[in-house]
C-alpha cells in the first residue's frame, strides 16, 4: 500500500456499494451512541448523586469537613429534616448564630424561637434557602428575624467563590437549592449531582484506593475535639445559638474603610425574594442589622444602608427593618468588629425580643378588629 | 465552537445526517452553505470582527476578480502584496506597531478582532490568485468562492485544500452511492482524532507544562520530558485536528488533502516537511519555493544550486516565522530553514561522490536509516523546543539537559533505579521498532487493509469509540473543564 494513501482510501478496489440509507444508519449510530453513553453516564451520576444524603452531598469528599462547613450545613439539615413547631426563627450570617439567644429570648417573651444563623460564608441565597426550607416542613412560624451584619452585603457569591479556599457559596447552593423550588437554576444544581455523583460512582467502583470514612465521622477541621456528627445534636440542643467564648477577639478592622458599604445585587434580590416568600406564608419579616463597635462608626459610610432599607420598605411594606438601622456598641459589648461578646448578646437578644413583640402587637392588632368587627 | 467537543460531534453529525437525506444537488450544496455560515458565527465573536472578514473577504475578491479580467504580473503581485499586508496588519500587528506610529483607533492592540483561520484564508487566496494567472484554476464564482473560504471542514486550522480540488466535490456532492465501510472509516478517523486531542495530546500538554513550569532548578528528567513531549503534544494535537475534519468531510463525501503521513520516520528535515503539515509544506513548495526557484535559475543558471540551498532556508524559514513572530519562532524558522539547505547540500555531495549503486546501498543500510531518522527526531524535538516556548526558557531547558548529561554519573545518583530503567526500555523497544520499521508497518498496514473491509470490525471499533468519546465529554462537562483546543487554530 501506498503510505500516502489515508485509512479512508484504504479498501478492496471493488468495493460493495452502500445505499443512502447505510449511510444514514452509521451516521446516526454514531450520534446515538454517544449521545446514549453520555445519557447514560448522567443518568448514573445523578442518580448516584441524589442518593447520597444531603449533608454528606454538601460536604468536600476527600477531607474533613471545616468547622464553617458545618456550621453552614446544620441550619439547613434542620430545616429540612425536622419538623419542630418554633413562633419565632432567626435568620442570617455569623452575627445572627453568635448574637441571638434563643433560650434568652424565649424568657423575655414566651415565644420559642429557633436560631438558623449560618455564616456569611453560605453566600447571599444561604438564608433564603434556609427559610424556604423551613417555612415548607414545619408549621409556620409567628415571625422570621432576619439578622445580617451591615457590612454582610458587599461581596457577590462568585466573589466569595474566588476567595475561599473551597467555593462554598456555589456548593451550598447547587446542593440545598433544588430542595426548595425557585432559587437555583436546573442545570447548575444537574451538574453538581451529576459531579457529586461521579465522584462518589469512581470512588466505590473504579478506583483502587480504599473507600475512606464517612467525612462526617472525621474532626472537624478548627474543631478537632468534634466531628461533624456529634457536634450536631449540640447545636441543636442550644437551639443553633453558639456564644463566642471570650470577652474580645482579634478582628478589629472592617473591609476597605474609607468606601461606602456596597450592597451587592445577589443580597438585594436575595432579602426581596425572602420578603415575598413570608409575604406569601403571611408571616411578617422583620430585618434587623447586628451591632458593631462605635468606634468603627465613621470608618465607612454606612449611609448606603439606610437608603437600601428605605428603598426595601417601599417596596414591601409589610417588611419592618428595625431601627435605628445601624446599631453602635461600647467596645465592652462587642466581641470583635463584627461580632457581640457574651455581654452583648444579652443586650441585642432583649432589643430583638423588643423589635419582635413591636411587630407582633403591631400585626395582630388590626387582626384581632378585624375579627372584632366580622363578629 | 471547539473542534473537540460533542458540540461539534453534533453539529457534524446533523449536517451529514441531513446532507444525506437531501437527493438533490443544489439542495446539498444549500445544506453546505448552511452549515458553513451556522459554523462561521460561532468563530467570530463580535460586529468588528465581522466587519474586518467582510472586508477582507470582499477586497480579495475584488483582487481575484481584476486578475481574471487582467491577468499580468503587476496586478498579481499587487493584490498578493495587499493581502499580506492586510494579513500583516490583523494577525501579526504587534510586531510593526512599535515600529510604526499607528492612529489609536487602528491600533489593533486596542480594538482586538478575533479572526480564527485567516492564515489558511491567505494561503487559499495567494494560491488562487496564481494559479487564475497562470491559466490553471478553474471556474468561480461568489458562491463558490465564499464556501471555499469559509468550508467549515478546514477554516480553522487547514488542510490547505485547492480550489480545483473542492470544486470537483462541490460539483460532484457525493451523489453516487459509496461503501459503507468508507462511511463507518469517517466516523471512526472522526473520533479518533478527538481522542488524540482530548486524551492523548491534552495528557501529554500536562506532562509538558508539568515539567516545563518555571522552577530555579531543572533536572534531567524535566529537560528531557520538555525535549521530547512537546514535540508528541503538536503531533496529537494537530494531527488529531485533522482527522477529525477529514474524518466530518469524508461524511459528506469530501475528501481533503492528508497533513501527516508518520513524520518520526523521516531520514531528514525536508522528508519531515514533507511527512508534517504537509498541505502548508506543499503550498510552500509550490508558491515560495518554486516560484523564487524558477526566477532564480533563470537569472542565474550558473548559480542554481546555491540559489537553492538560500531558496530552501527561506521557505521553511517563512514556514517557521509563519507561526509567530516571538523570538523562539525566528529560532524554529531558522533551525528548519538551515536544516533543510543542509539536507539538500549533504544530498548533493552524496550524488557527487558515490556511484549511483553505492548510493542506493547506502540508502537501503539499515543503520544508516536508523541513524538517520535518529538525528532527524532529535533536531526536530530541538527546533520544536523553540516552538514551545520563548528563547530565554527554551535555553534555560537546553542549558540544564546539556550540563546534567555532562556530569551524568552525579546526575544519575539522584534518581532511584526505577526511572532510568523505565527510560531505558522504552528506548530499546522504540529503537527495536525503528530497526524493523518496514516490517512493522507492513504488519499495521495489513491489519488495518483487514479491518478497513469488514463491517463487523468497524461497527465494533466504532462502537467503542463512541463510548469512550462520549466518556470523555462527560468529565470535560462535569468538571466544567474547556474542551482543548487545537493549537493551530491561533496561527
Amino acid at each position: 500500500m501506498n503510505r500516502n494513501e489515508s485509512p479512508l482510501q484504504l479498501g478492496d478496489p471493488t468495493p460493495k456499494r452502500g445505499t443512502r440509507r447505510q449511510k444514514i444508519a452509521a451516521i446516526s449510530l454514531m450520534l446515538a451512541l454517544v449521545l446514549a453513553t453520555f445519557g447514560a453516564l448522567c443518568a448514573a451520576s445523578y442518580r448516584a448523586g441524589r442518593s447520597i444524603e444531603s449533608d454528606l452531598r454538601f460536604l468536600e469528599p476527600r477531607r474533613a469537613p471545616t468547622l464553617d462547613e458545618a456550621l453552614i450545613a446544620y441550619p439547613t439539615e434542620y430545616a429540612l429534616r425536622s419538623n419542630e413547631k418554633n413562633d419565632v426563627i432567626f435568620l442570617g450570617d455569623s452575627t445572627c448564630r453568635c448574637g441571638a439567644d434563643p433560650a434568652r429570648f424565649e424568657q423575655l417573651t414566651g415565644l420559642r424561637a429557633y436560631n438558623l444563623g449560618s455564616q456569611g460564608n453560605a453566600g447571599p441565597k444561604g438564608f433564603l434557602i434556609t427559610a424556604k426550607a423551613y417555612l415548607l416542613h414545619h408549621p409556620p412560624p409567628q415571625i422570621v428575624v432576619l439578622c445580617l451584619s451591615p457590612v454582610a452585603f458587599d461581596v457577590g457569591a462568585a466573589e466569595m467563590g474566588r476567595r475561599l479556599p473551597s467555593p462554598i457559596p456555589t456548593r451550598f447552593e447547587a446542593n440545598y437549592g433544588p430542595e426548595v423550588p425557585g432559587v437555583v437554576p436546573l442545570e447548575e444544581s444537574l451538574r453538581y449531582f451529576i459531579k457529586r455523583g461521579s465522584l462518589s460512582l469512581w470512588r466505590e467502583t473504579i478506583s483502587p484506593a480504599p473507600v475512606s470514612k464517612d467525612v462526617r465521622d472525621l474532626p472537624l477541621s478548627g474543631l478537632e475535639t468534634e466531628t461533624f456528627r456529634t457536634a450536631q445534636p449540640k447545636i441543636h440542643g442550644i437551639r443553633g445559638f453558639c456564644v463566642i467564648s471570650g470577652v474580645h477577639g482579634k478582628r478589629l478592622d472592617v473591609e476597605s474603610p474609607g468606601e461606602p458599604v456596597r450592597i451587592a445585587d445577589e443580597w438585594d434580590q436575595s432579602v426581596r425574594k425572602l420578603a415575598e416568600s413570608c409575604e406569601s406564608s403571611g408571616v411578617p419579616l422583620l430585618i434587623r442589622f447586628s451591632p458593631m463597635p462605635s468606634n468603627l462608626s465613621h470608618v465607612k459610610d454606612f449611609s448606603p444602608i439606610e437608603r437600601w432599607s428605605q428603598a426595601l420598605r417601599s417596596s414591601y411594606p409589610k417588611v419592618t427593618i428595625g431601627r435605628p438601622e445601624l446599631l453602635w456598641y461600647e467596645w465592652e459589648l462587642c466581641y470583635d468588629s463584627r461580632h457581640v461578646n457574651a455581654q452583648g448578646v444579652a443586650v441585642y437578644t432583649a432589643l430583638l425580643a423588643k423589635d419582635v413583640q413591636n411587630v407582633l402587637s403591631a400585626t395582630l392588632a388590626p387582626r384581632m378588629e378585624q375579627r372584632g368587627s366580622s363578629r | 465552537m471547539t473542534i473537540c467537543s460533542l458540540a461539534f460531534l453534533l453539529f457534524c453529525g446533523g449536517v451529514a445526517f441531513v446532507f444525506q437525506l437531501v437527493p438533490v444537488k443544489w439542495l446539498r450544496q444549500l445544506v453546505l452553505s448552511c452549515a458553513n455560515a451556522g459554523f462561521l458565527v460561532t468563530l467570530v465573536p463580535d460586529r468588528r470582527s465581522c466587519s474586518w472578514f467582510a472586508i477582507a473577504l470582499g477586497v480579495t475578491y475584488v483582487a481575484l476578480m481584476l486578475v481574471r479580467a487582467r491577468p499580468r504580473g503587476l496586478v498579481v503581485a499587487g493584490a498578493i502584496a495587499f493581502i499580506i499586508v492586510l494579513y500583516i496588519y490583523l494577525k501579526r500587528f504587534t510586531l510593526f506597531a512599535d515600529f510604526l506610529p499607528v492612529p489609536r483607533t487602528w491600533d489593533i492592540r486596542l480594538h482586538p478582532v478575533e479572526l480564527v483561520g485567516l492564515s489558511y484564508m491567505t494561503f487559499k487566496l495567494i494560491h488562487m490568485l496564481v494559479d487564475q494567472w497562470q491559466g490553471q484554476l478553474a471556474r468561480f464564482n461568489l458562491w463558490t468562492y465564499l464556501n471555499y473560504q469559509f468550508s467549515f471542514f478546514t477554516i480553522t486550522a487547514g488542510p490547505i485544500q485547492r480550489y480545483n480540488d473542492f470544486l470537483h466535490y462541490w460539483e460532484e456532492m457525493d451523489l453516487r452511492p459509496s461503501p459503507i465501510c468508507e462511511s463507518l472509516l469517517s466516523c471512526i478517523r472522526m473520533l479518533t482524532g478527538m481522542i488524540k486531542i482530548g486524551v492523548l495530546g491534552a495528557y501529554a500538554e500536562s506532562v509538558f507544562h508539568a515539567a516545563s513550569y518555571m522552577h530555579t532548578h531543572i533536572t534531567l528528567g524535566e529537560a528531557l520530558v520538555c525535549f521530547y513531549v512537546y514535540p508528541v503534544y503538536l503531533y496529537f494535537n494537530f494531527s488529531g485536528y485533522t482527522d477529525v475534519v477529514i474524518g466530518a468531510a469524508g461524511l459528506l463525501g469530501f475528501r481533503l488533502p492528508e497533513n501527516f503521513n508518520r513524520p518520526w520516520l523521516a531520514r531528514n528535515v525536508l522528508e519531515f516537511w514533507d511527512r508534517w503539515h504537509m498541505s502548508l509544506t506543499h503550498w510552500i513548495r509550490d508558491y515560495v519555493f518554486m516560484a523564487s526557484y524558477k526566477v532564480a535559475a533563470t537569472r542565474f543558471p550558473g548559480g542554481a544550486r546555491y540559489w537553492s540551498y538560500a531558496l530552501l532556508f527561506f521557505a521553511l524559514f517563512v514556514a517557521g516565522v509563519w507561526h509567530g513572530t516571538t523570538d523562539g519562532f525566528v529560532v524554529f524558522g531558522v533551525l528548519n530553514g538551515l536544516g533543510a539547505a543542509a539536507t539538500r547540500a549533504y544530498g548533493d555531495v552524496l550524488r557527487a561522490t558515490l556511484e549511483r549503486q553505492r548510493l542506493l546501498d547506502y540508502l537501503k543500510n539499515p543503520t544508516v536509516r536508523l541513524i538517520a531518522i535518529l538525528v532527524t527526531l532529535h533536531y526536530v524535538c530541538l527546533s520544536q523546543l523553540f516552538f514551545s516556548s520563548n528563547l530565554t526558557s527554551a535555553l534555560k531547558i537546553l542549558g540544564a539537559g546539556t550540563s546534567a548529561i555532562m556530569h551524568l554519573p552525579a546526575t544519575l545518583s539522584h534518581y532511584s533505579w526505577q526511572g532510568p530503567t523505565v527510560a531505558v526500555g522504552v528506548t530499546a523497544v522504540l529503537l527495536f521498532v525503528l530497526w524493523n520499521a518496514n516490517a512493522v508497518g507492513s504488519i499495521a498496514d495489513w491489519v488495518t487493509l483487514r479491518i478497513a473491509n469488514s463491517t463487523g470490525w468497524l461497527g465494533t471499533i466504532l462502537c467503542l469509540q463512541c463510548m469512550f468519546v462520549a466518556g470523555m465529554f462527560f468529565v470535560d462537562w462535569t468538571f466544567q473543564q474547556e474542551p482543548p483546543p487545537v493549537l493551530y487554530m491561533a496561527f
